[in-house]
């Protein structure tokens, strides 16, 4: 099977991702090849429950509350606000 | 005297005995910065005022006596895609070009505490995305050892910035082989921790179940020291570990005559350049000499290594850049809605890589396909785990080239990103199973540097690097530096 234009439209549009006709062209043929590389795993049998590791462990900690004093600089980061809040278009344009 | 080619220990040596000041050395720094690094684009910017400061604070401090820490006045670089706050972090993307982050990266942190002084960020593959730095949105960084070639990736910046002694030491992370191979490339030390070991908080996730921080050095023990000081379990990363840490630098010492040595037979299969195979064959004789036992092992599993980290790494990969959404953090393209805002700042300033990788995690989680490669890929990846454990129990470590060539020339593999995947063919078995490995100079091929790869069982840092020393102290290499045109 290989993947298509549309597949690759399909992609960007769910990854939220403008493309340019170049990079659709360009992005069809390459994630065809890397996706017929992976085929490689087919050839792999199945894996014995004996030998399926546990998983790195993930580590508890006491659930204590933490006084977080940098708000300020956090907000600093955002490309656009009005005082302390976050400035975004609207989610529905006026032609909508 | 030539204060940058000294080793942390004689460094340190030197400000006891009031040889020269922390200001000598990093100004000394900040000049070869300002008469190489134009040629050789291993920085993304520099601090000279900042680190200038430090100094003069630290001077001050040794002159009273004070205590100032296990790495007082050692110049540190770090690679852009771990924070430093109020210094600017790009991760060698258009969409963070000006970000300022209000925190640092704990490793960072540790490092500050113990009194490095940091000289300023180093150029990566954008997001850490690369195996030769020339992916990064601000151009490339060039290989010391010859300008027409990369020097390895994605922390290139950190690699090429130690070798040629415009860094003392630097940070790196390692994905899939991001410290091992440029040191390879570069004719550096580079060690990638057991994952779990260094703390991951701060460091700008590409795909979080294999990342890991570590350092670059020119000799073994200046890597033992840093690594010394950012191992060990942070709170705020779930993913560390209580375990103690070794001493490193007294392990170093230890002799290596009870050690086993495996050579996987299928590191050296297809793909690999013949005078590479070459030089490391000589490498692993040296073992033998040194009195270690040297034997052969298979690792079955290990021509999925690959297959199953581009299943797996793009999978986490979508997930990790979603943030990058132009709303709370990073540049924006307006748009007059938000679906459009998405697209078009995520579409314009994300770079080809990137945005490859993200379209990849996308289609292998999308409904159908999941089955067929994400779910076949986790099972690889316990496979490939299993296999070093079987390894692992007859060895005590394994002995392989970092990458398969010397450094390629710029624009070689970048019209056909599979085969630069490939590069990290003998790299990404290790972030697969989590498991620690340096590489250090291990020889020559037309006067370009050659890497060893020593792999070890998780938590063994303190064997591979006693290994490296021991070979490191057994051979020349070390000691030849890249000569710049001036």
């Amino acid at each position: 099977m290989s993947l298509t234009k549309n597949d690759v439209l399909h992609l960007a549009k769910l990854a939220r991702l403008d493309l340019t006709a170049a990079e659709v062209d360009n992005y069809a043929l390459q994630l065809d090849e890397v996706l017929h590389y992976l085929d490689k795993l087919n050839e792999l049998g199945a894996v014995s429950p004996a030998e399926v590791l546990a998983g790195s462990a993930l580590v508890g900690r006491v659930d204590e509350i933490e006084e977080f004093n940098n708000s300020t600089n956090l907000l600093k980061s955002a490309p656009a606000k009005e005082g302390d809040l976050i400035v975004v278009p609207p989610v529905f344009s006026a032609n909508q | 005297m030539e204060l940058t080619k000294l080793t942390i220990a004689e460094l340190q040596q030197g400000y006891a005995n009031r040889q020269f000041s922390v200001t000598e050395v990093v100004s000394q720094y900040l000049a070869a910065i300002g008469k190489l690094d134009g040629k050789l684009k291993a920085f993304l910017v520099v601090q000279p005022e900042s680190a200038l400061a430090r100094a003069t604070e630290l001077d001050r401090a040794l002159a009273a006596g004070k205590e100032i820490g296990a790495l007082a006045g050692v110049p540190l670089a770090v690679k852009d895609c771990l924070l430093t706050k109020g210094l600017q972090t790009t991760a060698g993307s258009q969409i963070l070009a000006h970000y300022l982050p209000p925190y640092n990266a704990t490793a960072v942190e540790r490092l500050i505490k113990e009194g490095v002084i940091i000289l300023g960020k180093t150029n990566c593959d954008e997001f850490a995305m690369g195996s030769s730095t020339e992916n990064s949105a601000f151009g490339p960084t060039y290989n010391p050892w010859d300008l027409t070639r990369v020097p390895g990736g994605s922390s290139g910046g950190s690699a090429a910035a130690v070798a040629a002694s415009l860094s003392l030491v630097a940070l790196g992370s390692d994905t899939a082989g991001s410290i091992r191979q440029p040191a390879s490339f570069c004719g550096v030390v580079g060690l990638k921790p057991t994952y779990g070991r260094v703390s991951r908080f701060g460091l700008i996730a590409m795909a979080s179940s294999f990342d890991t921080v570590g350092p670059f050095s020119r000799t073994v023990a200046d890597s033992a020291q840093v690594m010394q000081i950012i191992a060990g379990q942070d709170a705020r990363d779930a993913t560390s570990q209580a375990r103690p840490v070794d001493d490193y630098l007294a392990a170093l010492t230890k002799p290596v005559k009870d050690l086993t040595i495996g050579v996987p037979q299928e590191f050296f299969a297809d793909g690999l350049d013949k005078y590479v195979a070459q030089a490391v064959r000589q490498a692993i004789d040296v073992f033998t000499n040194l009195g270690a036992r040297v034997i052969s092992v298979s690792l079955p599993t290990l021509p999925y290594a690959l297959a199953a980290y581009y299943v797996i790494m793009p999978a986490e990969v979508s997930a990790n850049l979603a943030r990058y959404d132009g709303i709370k953090f990073g540049e924006r393209i307006q748009a007059d809605n938000l679906l459009a805002l998405y697209h078009k700042t995520r579409g314009q300033l994300l770079g080809s890589e990137a945005k490859r990788r993200i379209m990849l995690g996308t289609y292998v989680l999308s409904s159908g396909y999941y089955e067929s490669y994400y779910k076949r890929a986790q099972t690889a990846r316990r496979a490939i785990q299993a296999d070093f454990v079987r390894a692992f129990k007859e060895v005590d470590v394994l002995a392989t080239p970092t990458a398969p060539t010397v450094a390629f020339p710029l624009g070689s593999h970048t019209s056909d990103p599979l085969s630069m995947y490939l590069q990290d063919v003998y790299t990404v078995p290790v972030n697969i199973a989590g498991l620690p490995a340096i590489s250090l100079p291990g020889g020559f091929v037309d006067k370009l540097p050659v890497g060893l790869q020593l792999i070890g069982s998780a938590w063994s840092e303190s064997t591979i690097l006693r290994l490296a020393y021991a070979y490191e102290q057994a051979t020349p290499w070390h000691n030849y530096t890249p000569t710049l045109p001036a």
